[in-house]
């Protein structure tokens, strides 16, 4: 069924990719090709920089930014160890990207920080949010001026609004739903604030807000916390306590750093993808009364703490649940059979 | 029109960096355009796109994977790249012209689509952009779960779970559209459509 919807994506994909391959561009990509390694920006990070040529060329924010998974940045979020201040010790990665950045928090009550995880010494963006509405962040070096003037080409000034002792030139687009954006220096760097589903008074109330913070205070607002290896094990012994699991179950060794959601993923899906594989097993070979406690035993999921918990960050639940219910026969959607279960838990769970 | 005052060349293009990257444009260079230009209309855009995706990889090159996992890198960079277009944030730095006027010139005036397509366009559009997404790096790009994880910024684990949701929202969709697929579960489907989209 799975391939049957490829099938049709993939028939009414606007270009194919025989007819990409068969575009007779050959010199004007090599041409491109050899514009990008002549004039492009290039300095490995992990190297010596080299010397940097003029690139009056270079327009703002031309390198967008890469993705520098948070994740990874904060790699280590240890409480209690040695470091910056007595509470918190965090990763030299993440301790060197927030020394370098504007560590920016909105100010009013009920805005989180939901996304950050495209940000590296040189730029970044992060998400906040407060129930459905949702602003991003953004700070790149480069002139301001360009920034501001790229904007006035789609989008109309509004007044402007003092940002942490800076002027923030503010615009709404013409199109993209009204959406407002807002442009400040700070150092070195161009700030944007933009929004959608703002009033502009509500974003206006929003920008004001705005403060700069500690880097122990910006880090520690930064989603979610991680799980330490050495706490890996004793956490994902305390998920399991509450979930049933079949005979003879041993967890896999939970090495490396993740935070809850991942663990508990793989503490959960570990204990469900059993319990469908006795049930798919039992169903090929005619067993009802393993089929059956597969069966029950799954139907507790929606109970288990762990998924209960990780309901409110993601998918991984709900995905879960749906097997449940469609493996003993309550199809939470239309095709949801007990064989469709069959096709789809492994790649549903993560197996 | 760039104002580029780099007369010569520097060092950098003839290194050791300068062939990997050539390699990497080489090998990727229809994957990438094949998703830009699946994603955008205006053969301008494609084009600044592909160049704006190339510019990162080649200043970022320490951080491309090397061997398979550079394509869905790249795509997960293009990708941002057209988010950064749709937000306003499109910067034409003229290096990309020549290709966007050559696809231009060859980029057929599409037919009208048909009305499967028509279905599935639908049937997308009633998506998130999340879901539809995830959903086309699958079914356009052909990106594992682990790759899309890569190329949307995701965990696997949520890869897999996004894509599992996003395939049965899809599904849901063209089934209220009047797609049926085949009961056996098989390969096969059948496409019952419903009146409306027929007239």
């Amino acid at each position: 069924m799975t391939d049957a919807l490829d099938q049709l994506l993939r028939d009414a994909a606007p270009i194919g990719d025989d007819r990409v391959r068969a575009l007779r561009l050959d010199s004007v990509e090599t041409e491109l090709r050899e514009a990008i390694v002549l004039y492009g920006e290039h300095e490995p990070e992990s190297r010596p920089a080299r010397r940097r040529r003029p690139l009056h060329w270079r327009l703002p924010g031309l390198a967008a930014a890469a993705a520098l998974a948070v994740a990874a940045v904060l790699a280590v979020s240890l409480i209690g160890g040695s470091g910056t201040s007595p509470e918190r010790a965090w990763a030299e990665p993440a301790l060197r990207v927030a020394n370098a950045n504007p560590r920016l928090l909105i100010g009013q009550p009920g805005w989180t920080v939901t996304r950050a995880d495209e940000f590296s010494v040189r730029e970044g963006e992060m998400t906040f949010r407060s129930g459905s509405r949702r602003v991003n962040l953004f700070w790149r070096p480069g002139p301001h001026g360009e920034w501001v003037d790229d904007r006035a080409h789609s989008a109309d000034r509004l007044a402007p609004v003092d940002v942490l002792g800076a002027q923030a030139t503010v615009f709404r687009y013409r199109s993209q739903n009204g959406g407002l954006t807002a442009l400040w220096r700070s150092g070195r760097y161009t700030m944007e604030l933009t929004a959608g589903g703002l009033s502009a008074r509500e974003y206006r109330r929003v920008l004001r807000s705005l403060k700069a913070v500690g880097v122990d205070r910006w880090l520690g607002a930064m989603p979610p916390s991680v799980v330490l290896p050495a706490d890996s094990e004793r956490v994902a012994e305390a998920m399991l306590a509450e979930i049933p699991r079949p005979d003879g179950f041993e967890l896999e060794s939970q090495t490396g750093v993740r935070d809850r959601y991942q663990l508990g993923a793989r503490v959960a899906g570990g204990v469900a993808c059993a319990w469908m594989e006795q049930w798919a097993e039992a169903r090929g070979a005619g067993d009802p009364a393993a089929a059956a406690e597969a069966v029950d035993a799954m139907r507790t999921s929606r109970r288990w703490p762990i998924l209960r918990e990780m309901n409110a960050a993601g998918d991984y639940p709900e995905v879960l649940w749906e097997l449940a219910d469609a493996m003993r026969g309550d199809p939470p959607f239309p095709g949801a059979t007990p064989d469709w279960v069959e096709e789809n838990y492994r790649e549903g769970l993560g197996c | 029109v760039p104002d580029i005052t780099v007369s010569m060349p520097s060092d950098a293009s003839q290194g050791t960096d300068a062939r990997r990257f050539r390699l990497l444009f080489d090998q990727q260079r229809r994957a990438v355009l094949g998703y830009v230009l699946r994603r955008v209309d205006d053969p301008e855009d494609a084009a600044d796109a592909v160049a704006e995706t190339f510019l990162v990889a080649w200043r970022r090159l320490d951080d491309v994977p090397r061997g398979d996992g550079a394509r869905p890198w790249l795509l997960g960079v293009a990708r941002r790249v057209l988010a950064n277009q749709r937000r306003g944030a499109r910067r034409h730095t003229g290096l990309a012209d020549r290709l966007g006027r050559e696809l231009a010139a060859q980029l057929p005036t599409a037919a009208g689509p048909s009305a499967t397509d028509l279905l599935v366009r639908r049937a997308l559009e009633s998506l998130s952009d999340d879901d539809r997404e995830i959903l086309l790096l699958a079914g356009w790009e052909g990106l594992s779960p682990a790759e899309i994880a890569v190329a949307a910024g995701l965990s696997g684990v949520a890869a897999r779970s996004r894509l599992h949701r996003a395939r049965r929202r899809f599904r849901a969709e063209l089934a209220a559209l009047g797609w049926q697929a085949d009961s056996a579960g098989g390969c096969g489907a059948t496409l019952d459509l419903a009146k409306e989209h027929t007239r």
